[in-house]
């Protein structure tokens, strides 16, 4: 099964030579890439290497040696809990958690500018539309494709409920260092069963098991490997 | 604070039972081969964000380990294959995609059972 790419309208996902994968999900398949992303020319070339690298089996997506997804990645990635007051929102997604400030106040400058992973977020209604901005994000990527992005980007989102249980957003990335334009995406997500769900508790444990390879890419270490090295 | 009000679910069109979300990529696995491993069960690790199934197989005359990374604990449970299911000592038989870089490593397609029965996750 391949799926979870950032841009579900433009992913082009690569066949799977297995069919389908039995117990273990590992989102696109090495190969796959979106096709919309308006990079300039040099990230561009540097994005089709890194899909073609991922053919040949090396991968070199962060998430996998635990680094968080972070903005916009996380928007694609698992359920989401959402939690409000007047003031804030906050969005918990697989084990991280965004805080998205409703009270006006503006984003940081100066000294004040304190990049992380969820970036800086502050929103306000627009009639029925949630309208989020978001600034001071680390670089990352995009989706298990590593489509990359720089630690410049700048993302606006606008979420509406299209029906009772479904809800749109509109997220527009803009990359000053990467982008000849912005670049706009839609998702969508469902309402899911009333009641508290279980939340995955799926983040990396201690004894995180993936390296990076010789060549670059991803590998991980088997279990009897790791009670030889102890 | 009010809270706890909203609960949005994943995504567009596919509805696993279980959202897997992959912590690392299967690149090192090669999905154009399979391979078959009858042997006897060493340790069924049941932790997330992936299960390990060790295997010890007769392969070349001597016994050899492999390791069978599975599905998140989650989804295996789903499919019947919690730790009450797959024991310590067991005879079972995996299939699995190897490791490209060929050490005995592999990821998990299914399983037959000590009863015969074959399980493959959904």
């Amino acid at each position: 099964m391949a799926f979870l790419m950032f841009d579900p309208e433009n992913a082009y996902m690569e066949p799977d030579p297995a069919g389908d994968d039995g117990g273990l999900d590992f989102g696109p398949m090495p190969g796959s890439y979106n096709t919309k992303i308006p990079y300039k020319p040099e990230f561009r070339k540097e994005y089709n290497q890194i899909v073609a690298d991922a053919k040949k089996g090396i991968v070199a997506d962060r998430v996998g040696l635990c680094e968080p997804y972070g903005m916009p990645r996380l928007m694609a990635m698992g359920p989401k809990y959402i939690m409000y007051d007047r003031d804030m929102i906050a969005m918990v997604a697989s084990n991280e958690m965004r805080f998205i400030y409703m009270d006006g106040r503006p984003h940081p400058s100066g000294v004040d500018v304190l990049k992380s992973w969820e970036g800086h977020s502050t929103g306000h209604w627009e009639g029925d539309t949630l309208v989020v901005d978001t600034v001071d994000i680390h670089r990352g990527n995009y989706d298990q494709s590593n489509a990359k992005h720089s630690d410049q980007i700048h993302v606006i989102e606008r979420m509406r409920l299209i029906d009772a249980d479904t809800m749109e957003n509109e997220i527009t990335t803009i990359d000053a260092v990467m982008f000849t334009a912005p670049w706009v995406v839609k998702r969508t997500y469902y309402r899911g069963p009333a009641g508290t769900p279980n939340m995955p508790a799926d983040m990396c444990p201690p004894d995180n098991n993936v390296f990076i390879d010789k060549d670059g890419g991803q590998n991980v270490v088997l279990p009897f490997e790791e009670e030889k090295q102890k | 604070m009010r809270k706890l009000l909203t609960i949005f679910l994943f995504l567009v069109g596919l509805a696993p039972a279980f959202p897997a979300i992959a912590h690392h990529s299967g690149a090192m696995f090669d999905r154009s081969k399979t391979v078959t491993l009858e042997g006897v069960v060493k340790e069924y690790k049941f932790a997330a964000p992936h299960t390990w199934i060790q295997v010890v197989i007769q392969q070349g005359g001597a016994p050899v380990t492999w390791a069978v990374e599975g599905g998140a604990p989650a989804r295996m449970k789903a499919a019947n294959l919690g730790p009450d299911v797959i024991k310590v000592g067991d005879k079972v038989t995996i299939r699995a995609h190897p490791l490209r870089d060929g050490r005995f490593g592999g990821s998990f397609i299914d399983i037959k059972l000590p009863n015969g029965e074959v399980i493959k996750p959904l």
